[in-house]
C-alpha cells in the first residue's frame, strides 16, 4: 500500500523572532514548525528579524519577517502599479503612480499621462485604475481609431508601459 | 528598478493551512475564509497565505504586507527572495501563526514584488453577536 506524506508549510511567528535568528535548519527536520507568538513585543526603536523557510516550487529562498514597535502607514508618496487584471494586458514595466488624498478618498495619478483614480483605501484606488487603465488601452489601441494630438500622445506612453499578451 | 518581468498574480487566497505534500510538492489550501469570527477584540488568529505567480522570470524580493484598512496601517510584513525561471510558475505558500487583529473591520494582505505593487486579497474580522462566553467567564 502506497503512503503519502505531508509536511504543513512553515509558520512565521513572532516569538522567536530574535534579531539575526536564522532558522534554516527547520526544513531539514521535517516537523511542523508551529510557534505562539503570544509575547510580541518589541521596544520603540526595536527591529526584529528572523530568516525561515518557505516553500517555492523553483528554488528554497528564505524569509525575513519583520515586527516593527511604530506602525507604518501603508500609504506611500508613489507607488509601483503591476496590477493589471485585464488576462489579455501585461505590463512592460511598472507604472508610477502619485498616491494623494482629496476629501477622505484616494486619488493616484500617473502623471505622464495625466490619468487618475479613486478609492476608499489604496487598494480600492489601484483597483480602480487598473480596471481604467485597461479600458483606455484598449480603447485607444482599437482597429480604425482616429486620435487627435493629445490622445494620441497618451497612446504612446501607455504602450511603452503596456502590452496585449501573446497568444499561447 | 530591476528589470525582471512583472508577474501576473492568478490566485491569491487566504485559508487556515496550506499542507504541502512531499515528493510532489502539490499544495492542500484548508480552510479558505474571508472572514473572521471571534468573541471579543482583539482576538489573535492563524492563518495561512498562498498565491501563484505567472510572467515571472528572474529574482524577486517578494513583500507581504498586512493592513488595517480602518487607518491603512501596516500591523505586519513578510519578505522573501526567490529566483523564478522563465516559464514557469511560481507559488508561495506560508502559514502565518499569531496574527493579532486589533479591531473587527477588514483588513488586506499586499502582495509586492521588487517594490511593484501586485495584488491584495480582504479579509473582514467580525464580533460574534451575543458571543458565547468561556465557562469561567459565566456569571452564576
Amino acid at each position: 500500500m502506497a503512503t503519502a506524506t505531508a509536511e504543513i508549510a512553515p509558520v512565521v511567528s513572532a516569538e522567536r523572532l530574535r534579531s539575526g535568528t536564522t532558522l534554516a535548519d527547520v526544513d531539514n527536520k521535517r516537523e511542523p514548525f508551529v510557534v505562539d507568538p503570544s509575547d510580541i513585543s518589541v521596544g520603540k526603536d526595536e527591529r526584529r528579524e528572523a530568516k525561515i523557510l518557505v516553500k517555492f516550487t523553483q528554488s528554497p529562498p528564505s524569509v525575513t519577517v519583520t515586527t516593527v514597535a511604530e506602525i507604518p502607514s501603508a500609504r506611500p508618496d508613489t507607488i509601483l502599479f503591476g496590477a493589471l487584471t485585464n488576462p489579455e494586458l501585461r505590463l512592460r514595466r511598472p507604472i508610477p503612480l502619485m498616491v494623494s488624498e482629496e476629501a477622505g478618498h484616494v486619488v493616484l495619478t500617473w502623471a505622464e499621462t495625466d490619468e487618475f483614480s479613486c478609492g476608499s483605501s489604496m487598494g480600492e484606488a489601484l483597483d480602480d485604475f487598473s480596471k481604467a487603465v485597461s479600458e483606455l488601452f484598449v480603447e485607444l489601441n482599437g482597429a480604425d481609431v482616429k486620435l487627435g494630438e493629445d490622445l494620441e500622445r497618451v497612446r504612446h506612453i501607455m504602450n511603452e508601459y503596456i502590452e496585449r499578451r501573446k497568444q499561447r | 528598478m530591476p528589470n525582471e518581468a512583472i508577474p501576473s498574480v492568478v490566485a491569491m487566497l487566504v485559508c487556515d493551512q496550506v499542507i504541502i505534500e512531499q515528493g510532489t510538492g502539490k499544495k492542500s489550501l484548508i480552510g479558505v475564509f474571508e472572514r473572521v469570527n471571534a468573541f471579543s477584540f482583539p482576538t489573535q488568529t492563524r492563518l495561512a497565505i498562498y498565491a501563484k505567480l505567472v510572467d515571472a522570470s528572474g529574482h524577486y524580493k517578494f513583500r507581504i504586507r498586512l493592513v488595517n484598512l480602518k487607518d491603512e496601517s501596516v500591523l505586519a510584513e513578510l519578505q522573501a527572495e526567490a529566483n523564478i525561471d522563465q516559464g514557469s510558475v511560481g507559488e508561495f505558500a506560508i502559514n502565518i501563526a499569531g496574527i493579532v487583529l486589533p479591531t473587527a473591520g477588514k483588513y488586506e494582505f499586499q502582495l509586492y514584488a521588487n517594490e511593484v505593487y501586485l495584488h491584495r486579497v480582504t479579509m473582514t474580522a467580525a464580533a460574534m453577536p451575543g458571543g458565547l462566553q468561556w465557562p469561567q467567564q459565566q456569571q452564576k
